[in-house]
């Protein structure tokens, strides 16, 4: 599939380049490196995939072309660009590409790729204690974006555009069912498209300017899931009232259509010297509709109707909307050279509803005692309707330059009105499913900076506190202090830094009593004793501790949830350029204790030797080494290698 | 598909005639007034040799250069009159140099001073000020050749200067973004010229989070919702940057993550209470997305178990 998707790329890259050298441009830089990687990969592949997936193969590791004719020589372009970056074996992969001319047009387009896998050995995993990993969660898929954009007459006051957006994901997974009072694993088949097209104008008249933009976005999501073979006897090998619960056969497919309109308008005047107005609007209205079928046999039990039953067959058909608009103002005023009142307003209001219809047939059902064998219909026709409305303002003073200092301040208050409106199937346990919940949020947020001759001090404080919280994690009081230092020689052979962040958070409701604190420091330094030769290290530490009261549902008793994270990251480096060579050196590595504790050492070392004139090779080595300190199932040791040519003419 | 229509596209741009040379205006051409007209001034490519030739190249350029050559008039556009400097014998006290806050306000924003609903250049999180301006982040005459919008560094390295502790936990975190690589930037999230906070967060064309742009069927609407995101937002269980835990979680375990909302004591608060057959000691109910796999919401099941 690598070599496979490096030739698509490349074949993708050659129109590009013609219309390049059509452009007969008078300045070309380019600039190629590619070449193969080798992968050396011990340990759980699984776990290297999902945390890094750099693999071995052909890889453009970056291609970049610009050309300019600035002159107007040419009648199609006098700007051109083109970059890409790890095309071939590398996981996330970018192409991206920019056309103008001057007052015609200005073109952008932009094709990116990411490999999204991941098979984790402990998550959704009950067979863990068994020894069977990974989990029953897995996906190997692959996401592939393009993107166009076209400006017209660009020089003119009212500047039309257009616009393209596809999104793409697709690929095989497993995932688990409940089902008949048993977890099954399903093997999944995903294919997703969302494409947008998009239309509007900015415009310019004197001290006016805005932009609006008319869309329409179309999702088209298709899943398909049967039983993964050896999977029929479930995750729970008890059986359910002295029945074993099997399945023979389990057989879903869904598709999702979402239709999505949506507006998007701002627009900026400088109604007075001193005096800066901006509105913006938008609002989308998302119909989502949806089928799915589902055939299933084997042995189940189900509490809802109280019977065994040997199949299931069942056909859902939904509906559900989005409504969502925003709105608001800003002011933005010039006190004085440098010194700014600003204020603005918000307002957000979302409507979201849905209705279902699923129409259930347990076939061949018989009541718990043995007796009346028969199918049972169930017909659910359920709803359920969430809303939202959040409005905010905010008034701040902000003097960006008074000497070596800068200083902001400013006053923010959200309110928060949510009302959710639960459909009664949705209600198990009676509480807190919905109702209405309001919040109010005070922000007082106030920084400063300290400059002068490579000298930097930097402190901000942020206080917000809320009169009543949504969930149980939301806080009633936050504090958010942040420290930041650091000093340049004039020379700049030597540069320090320091910065350093604490975040404490309180829910004190009775019964919640929840706590989170959390620290980051980070320093740094590089030193360039010559030109050529740079030296960095760098410390870093983040430390999270929260814990919040839980009730256990098995026996209603209160427990304690406690999180602790506390990961050091110990990083050096050295780089060093003379002539036709250069090395760039870096090892790292990263413990962390608490709650999952596992250390991560990365090496990483790159050199470069410019045989002749603007050609010549690089090489690359790196190796990450993962390892849990609890288990070992997950760990792993991959080291990759590489030899790229280069070519800058 | 793409691949043809911009083979299409090359092809005609093949067939296009090249577009003649701009014609010199007549008045250009004329002799010049001997007696009346000055002395030309030397041209600051004459001395500026290497910035003017890559300047040539720099889109503060487009349409400006004429025969290669980067005429004084573009130079002090930004510079201010350089005479002065010219007469001077290349005197550095007298050209004005743009530095710091004065002058990236009397250069940059003089064009750029673009405000919109989420982004203000002039008043935004990292606005022209005396410890960071535009001037920090960008440079004309020496910017990253394989870098967009003429900033310094490369994004990723640029951004560390100051938010040392967001990138080191994308570096160094097992679970992350795959940060300055296919295309995913700090800015694919974040719009450096945004407003202060969550204001600094890009939003879709529609208005919606930056992470729906990628995880576009996580975007609904649902049946179903589930109230963490329909009330809260994808912070509200995932770190949005590098994260120690699976999936991006806030929690190293699934059960603890949606307990400690899940468990309404005594508090009037959005999350419903586990019927008691979840024995959270046994494995099978340790791993809550094992059951309820539609965790971002479903069109079929009122428990998001489908």
């Amino acid at each position: 599939m690598n070599m496979k998707r490096f030739v698509a790329n490349c074949l993708l890259s050659l129109p590009i380049l013609a219309i390049a050298v059509a452009a007969n441009a008078q300045v070309v830089p380019f600039d190629l490196e590619i070449g193969y990687r080798w992968l050396d990969l011990n340990g759980n592949s699984q776990m290297y995939r999902t945390q890094i997936n750099e693999r071995g193969g052909l890889l453009i590791r970056s291609f970049t072309l610009s050309t300019s004719d600035f002159e107007g020589h040419t009648s199609l372009a006098d700007r051109f660009r083109i970059d890409a970056s790890d095309l071939g074996s590398g996981p996330a992969q970018s192409i991206r590409m920019e056309a103008s001319r001057a007052g015609a047009y200005k073109l952008r387009f932009g094709y990116r790729s990411a490999d999204a896998f991941s098979a984790l050995p402990a998550f959704a995993n009950p067979l863990l204690g068994q020894g069977i990993t990974p989990g029953q969660h897995t996906f190997d898929r692959t996401r592939r974006m393009y993107d166009f954009d076209l400006e017209l007459l660009t020089d003119k006051p009212i500047v039309p555009f257009i616009g393209y957006t596809s999104n793409e994901n697709s690929g095989p997974g497993s995932t688990t069912y409940h089902l008949g009072q048993d977890e099954f694993r399903l093997l999944q088949n995903l294919h997703e498209r969302d494409r947008e097209i998009r239309a509007g104008a900015s415009f310019h008249f004197a001290s006016v300017y805005g932009q609006v933009t008319e869309g329409w976005r179309n999702f088209r999501g298709n899943e398909s899931l049967t039983l993964a073979p050896g999977s029929g006897n479930g995750n729970n090998l008890d059986p359910v009232l002295g029945t074993p619960v099997t399945a023979t056969t389990i057989t879903r497919n869904d598709s999702t259509h979402v239709k999505t309109p949506f507006t998007n308008f701002y627009i900026t005047g400088d109604v007075l010297k001193r005096l800066r107005l901006i509105g913006n609007y938008s609002r989308f209205s998302a119909e989502s509709n949806g089928s799915e079928n589902e055939s299933d046999a084997g042995s189940f039990a189900s509490f809802a109707i109280s019977r065994f039953y040997n199949g299931l067959s069942e056909n859902a058909s939904s509906n559900a909307k989005n409504r969502t608009w925003r709105g608001g103002g800003r002011a933005e005023v010039t006190l004085a050279p440098n010194v700014d009142f600003l204020a603005g307003f918000q307002k957000e209001h979302r409507e979201l509803d849905g209705v279902a219809l699923i129409d259930t047939v347990f076939l061949q059902s018989i009541t718990f005692a043995g007796f009346d064998r028969r199918d049972i219909e169930t017909i659910l026709n359920a709803s359920s309707a969430i809303d939202r409305d959040e409005t905010y303002w905010n008034a701040a003073i902000s003097a960006r330059s008074i000497g070596p200092f800068a200083l902001r301040a400013e006053f923010r208050e959200t309110k928060q009105d949510i009302t959710v409106s639960p459909d009664l199937a949705e209600i198990v346990v009676p509480g807190s499913q919905g109702g209405d919940f309001n919040r109010t949020i005070d922000t007082i947020d106030v920084s400063g900076t300290y400059s002068y001759a490579g000298l930097l001090f930097g402190a901000a404080i942020r206080r917000d506190s809320a009169d009543a919280p949504i969930f149980r994690t939301d806080y009633l009081d936050r504090s958010r202090l942040r420290f930041r230092a650091g000093y340049t020689t004039p020379k700049k052979h030597v540069r320090a830094g320091l910065t350093a962040e604490t975040t404490t958070q309180h829910n004190d409701v009775p019964d919640t009593g929840y706590d989170a604190r959390m620290r980051q420091y980070t320093g740094d330094v590089e030193v360039s004793p010559i030109d050529a030769l740079h030296f960095r290290a760098s410390l870093s530490q983040f430390r999270a501790d929260s814990n919040v009261s839980f009730r256990l549902p098995q026996n209603f008793t209160i427990g304690e949830s406690i999180q602790t994270e506390n990961g050091k990251a110990r990083e050096g480096g050295v780089s060093y350029l003379k002539g036709p060579f250069s090395i760039d050196a870096s090892l790292s590595r990263f413990e962390n204790s608490g709650t999952l504790p596992f250390n991560i050492d990365r090496h990483r070392v790159r050199a470069t030797w410019d045989f002749k004139g603007h050609t010549g090779l690089a090489f690359e080595w790196d190796r990450d080494k993962y390892s849990e300190r609890s288990a070992s199932f997950a760990d792993f040791y991959a080291s990759r290698y590489g030899v790229y040519f280069r070519w800058r003419p | 598909m793409l691949v043809f229509g911009l083979s299409a596209l090359a092809q005609t741009v093949a067939q296009t005639p090249p577009a003649k040379p701009p014609e010199v205006p007549a008045t250009q051409t004329a002799p010049p007034a001997k007696a009346e007209e000055p002395a030309a001034l030397p041209a600051c490519s004459d001395c500026h040799a290497d910035q003017a030739k890559a300047f040539a190249a720099n889109a503060h350029a487009h349409r400006k250069v004429k025969k290669g050559e980067v005429p004084n008039a573009l130079c002090e556009s930004c510079h201010g009159d350089g005479k002065a400097h010219i007469e001077g014998g290349g005197d550095k006290e007298k050209i004005f140099k743009p530095v710091g806050v004065a002058g990236a306000n009397k250069t940059c924003l003089a064009c750029h001073d673009i405000s919109t609903d989420r982004i203000s250049r002039h008043a935004g999180m990292h606005a022209n000020s005396a410890a960071v301006n535009c001037l920090t982040c960008h440079s004309i005459h020496s910017s990253e050749p394989h870098a967009p919008h003429l900033i310094v560094k490369k994004q990723l390295a640029l951004c560390d200067s100051c938010h040392m502790t967001e990138v080191s936990s994308f570096r160094n975190k097992p679970y992350a973004h795959h940060l300055g690589r296919g295309g995913m930037e700090c800015s694919s999230c974040h719009d450096p010229h945004g407003r202060p906070g969550v204001e600094s967060l890009r939003t879709m064309t529609a208005g919606e989070a930056p992470c729906l742009a990628c995880h576009a069927d996580k975007r609904g609407p649902f049946v179903f919702q589930h109230g963490a995101i329909a009330a809260g937002s994808c912070t509200t269980c995932h770190e949005p940057h590098g994260s120690s835990n699976p999936k991006r979680l806030k929690r190293a375990t699934v059960a603890q993550l949606c307990i400690e909302c899940h468990s309404p004591i005594g508090s009037a608060n959005l999350g419903s209470q586990p019927p008691s057959f979840h024995n959270l000691s046994s494995p099978r109910y340790q791993n809550c997305t094992t059951c309820h796999v539609a965790i971002h919401g479903s069109n079929r099941d009122p428990q998001l178990l489908k």
